[in-house]
């Protein structure tokens, strides 16, 4: 009865997720590789390895996942906090931060080159006061990219965090303030910590989401590196080499899947040090 | 080496090529495509009594456009070929590169192409023509309305010789753009050596595509390829027999240092950007005044108001490569007399001239009488005729410059 129950999920994990990932791994060993003969091997791995351009590609995506979720927490907090209070115009507020979840991310490059690219209207904007903006599209340090990106996180990381800040009881909250601990420190030592899987669940999400980002990059990316996800494109897409893009696609899910181990360490081991029972 | 002395070397290297029959031959006895015509006795003389009725028959075609910006242009293309032959075109614009995936798999899955006649773009034909999705049809030789075809382009396609199964329906030309308003007509750079004198006395106002990501810039690889590359070298840029690894070989050896040279002096001074369109973004801000661009895009970009028209097209002394996007039908398509037609006319001389006209794409056919179709506002957008006619040049080897972009990211790009 329950297998009859849990048909439905996991068939459908099975033929969408499952069979797709395992099609593609196979791919990357040279078995059923789309335009190749079929034969085992692992040319693909050692040539995406091998190659300091496919390497520095792989840095480039965890680099471009990172720098994001890292921005984008550290302005998603400080909001979800200012959404748990009061103020005059939060209901209006609360529309229009949302707005970048719904914009998609292509448009989201294209409004920062508009902006930040050299001669874009900021650069214009500035320049009656003698001020010249650094360069932020294909700098780099993926700046644009990184602006772009977090851009497109801030609400959604914001959403997830609220929600987990509201769920801390009021009573505790009254509870520090009444033992003397000021607002600081009723966040950071009480807040913070009952809200952390609700913030690192954020994170990862954005992280995860961003490992395979291909349209920010493309458009405001440094010249080199290129993410795995450029490289993966055009080895499919202009040399009809699936094996190696099948080979990139699956590096690109096993990091994902390394940081999502990760996050399930880091939260069992925070829940075990609040006295909280592993899951 | 001089250039009629070269493009000799090269037409009579893609005419050994096709002849040696190292690709599959065109017009070879047995046809890869299925049509309930008879293909082996069509010719040029009975090709309209043929295919006419037949294409009225089959009552419709699809044809796949690859292009960004040519939707206007096949919109009139159609209506014109739907009133002469009452044939239906039934039109989709896609992306190249998923449009040939999706015509390997359906051969794979051995269904019948999903489209009947493909612009496509150029960088795909060895995919294609090796996944064998494209027919067999020589269209070099087989179209009574192109019997002018000039042979590298009816029989090559971004260095991969296909021996003329692709039809070269649109033609353009790699160029160097300046901006008119900061630099003095005549006074622009014409050279490889005034190109870097110009970038080092204006840092990051010369933009260059990064060539491994727009055509453009590739193209001004080759072009400086073509002139910075030891002269014993040169005989290999058109060597259609050479294998990846001989490009390889030729390409990490002393044959490319001269141009990795060029490229590590300039790169302080000069900005590459993320592909040709980014190249032009640039332009238009005012931030570059010259710049690796398609001339065609040019053209169009100032046509659309997207680039202010003091911006002006020239080439290199040494000359520039140009290239073009070919249509070809599929192996696997259903209505071929309709299709045929309509690469017919695609190809006559009301389309290739209006195309012209109206996009600023070269053609390939020798005979038209292009002055007669370039109007004073058309001709100010385009490269200089004279220009055009002394230095425009075939790509070279697509594996030597697949090889060379290789060598280009890790010395240039990458640094090391």
């Amino acid at each position: 009865m329950l297998l009859m129950l849990l048909a439905p999920g996991a068939g459908y994990l099975l033929l969408f997720f499952g069979l797709p990932l395992a099609l593609a791994f196979l791919s990357s060993l040279g078995i059923g590789t789309i335009g190749a003969d079929s034969a085992f091997t692992f040319r693909h791995y050692v040539e995406l390895f091998t190659s300091s351009v496919y390497r520095d590609g792989i840095a480039f995506s965890v680099y471009i996942s990172l720098a994001p979720t890292i921005v984008s927490l550290a302005i998603a907090i400080p909001l979800a906090v200012a959404l748990q209070a009061s103020f005059p115009g939060k209901r209006l507020f609360a529309v229009l931060y949302k707005i970048p979840l719904v914009v998609p991310a292509i448009v989201a490059a294209f409004v920062v080159m508009i902006l930040f690219d050299r001669g874009g209207m900021l650069s214009r904007m500035l320049l009656p006061f003698g001020l010249q903006l650094p360069k932020l599209v294909r700098d780099d340090f993926a700046i644009g990219v990184i602006i772009a990106m977090a851009w497109k996180a801030v609400p959604f990381m914001a959403l997830i965090i609220a929600g987990a800040l509201a769920t801390v009881p009021g009573d505790l909250k009254a509870a520090a303030r009444t033992l003397g601990a000021g607002r600081l420190a009723t966040f950071l030592r009480v807040e913070l910590p009952l809200a952390l899987p609700g913030i690192t669940a954020a994170a990862l999400l954005v992280f995860v989401s961003s490992t395979g980002a291909f349209a920010v990059p493309s458009l405001l990316g440094p010249i080199y590196p290129r993410p795995l996800s450029i490289w993966m494109y055009e080895e499919a897409m202009h040399e009809n080499n699936w094996g190696l893009a099948s080979a990139m696609g699956i590096v690109l899910s096993a990091v994902a899947c390394v940081i999502l181990v990760a996050y399930y360490r880091l939260t069992t081991s925070v829940h075990r040090s609040a006295g909280g029972e592993a899951r | 080496m001089h250039l009629k002395t070269l493009l000799l070397a090269n037409a009579f290297a893609v005419a050994s090529f096709v002849s040696a029959g190292a690709v599959e031959p065109v017009g070879a006895p047995d046809f890869n495509i299925a049509s309930s015509i008879d293909l082996k006795a069509l010719d040029t003389a009975n090709f309209y009594d043929v295919l006419v009725p037949a294409a009225k028959a089959e009552g419709e075609i699809v044809f796949y456009d690859f292009g960004e910006s040519e939707k206007d242009l096949f919109a009139e293309i159609i209506h014109r070929f739907e009133d002469k032959y009452g044939v239906k075109v039934d039109y989709h614009q896609v992306d190249g590169e998923q449009a040939v995936q999706q015509l390997i798999a359906a051969k794979q899955a051995s269904q019948p192409a999903p489209v009947d006649i493909f612009w496509m773009p150029n960088g795909q034909v060895r995919v294609a023509n090796e996944s064998g999705v494209i027919a067999n049809l020589p269209l070099n030789t087989m179209l009574p309305s192109a019997p002018d075809l000039a042979e590298n382009p009816a029989t090559v396609s971004r260095g991969y010789v296909h021996g003329g199964i692709v039809a070269p329906f649109h033609r353009n030309q790699t160029a160097i753009a300046y901006d008119t308003r900061a630099i003095e007509p005549g006074s622009e750079p014409k050279t490889f050596p005034e190109l870097l004198a110009f970038a080092k006395a204006n840092p990051t106002k010369f933009a260059i595509t990064n060539p491994t990501r727009g055509g453009s810039g590739s193209g001004f690889l080759e072009t400086a390829i073509l002139a910075l590359s030891p002269a014993d070298c040169q005989t290999r840029l058109y060597d259609y027999t050479l294998t990846p690894e001989e490009a390889e070989a030729w390409a990490a050896g002393p044959c490319l240092d001269p141009v990795m040279a060029y490229f590590k002096e300039i790169r302080p001074y000069v900005e590459f950007t993320n592909g040709n369109s980014d190249t032009l973004n640039l332009m238009a801000n005012g931030q570059a005044t010259v710049a690796t661009v398609w001339e065609d895009m040019v053209f169009d970009f100032i046509g659309r108001g997207l680039l202010p028209p003091q911006i002006k097209s020239r080439l290199l002394a040494e000359g520039e490569v140009g290239d073009g996007d070919g249509a070809m039908i599929p192996s696997g398509a259903q209505h071929v007399a309709g299709a045929l037609l309509f690469m017919d006319y695609l190809m006559s001389d009301e389309i290739q001239l209006y195309k012209l006209s109206v996009n600023g794409s070269r053609s390939a056919r020798t005979g038209l009488d292009i002055a007669a179709a370039l109007s004073p506002e058309v001709v100010e957008r385009l490269v200089p005729q004279d220009q055009y006619d002394d230095y425009a040049r075939p790509r070279i080897v697509g594996t030597v410059t697949d090889a060379a972009s290789a060598r280009f990211v890790t010395e240039i790009l990458q640094g090391t």
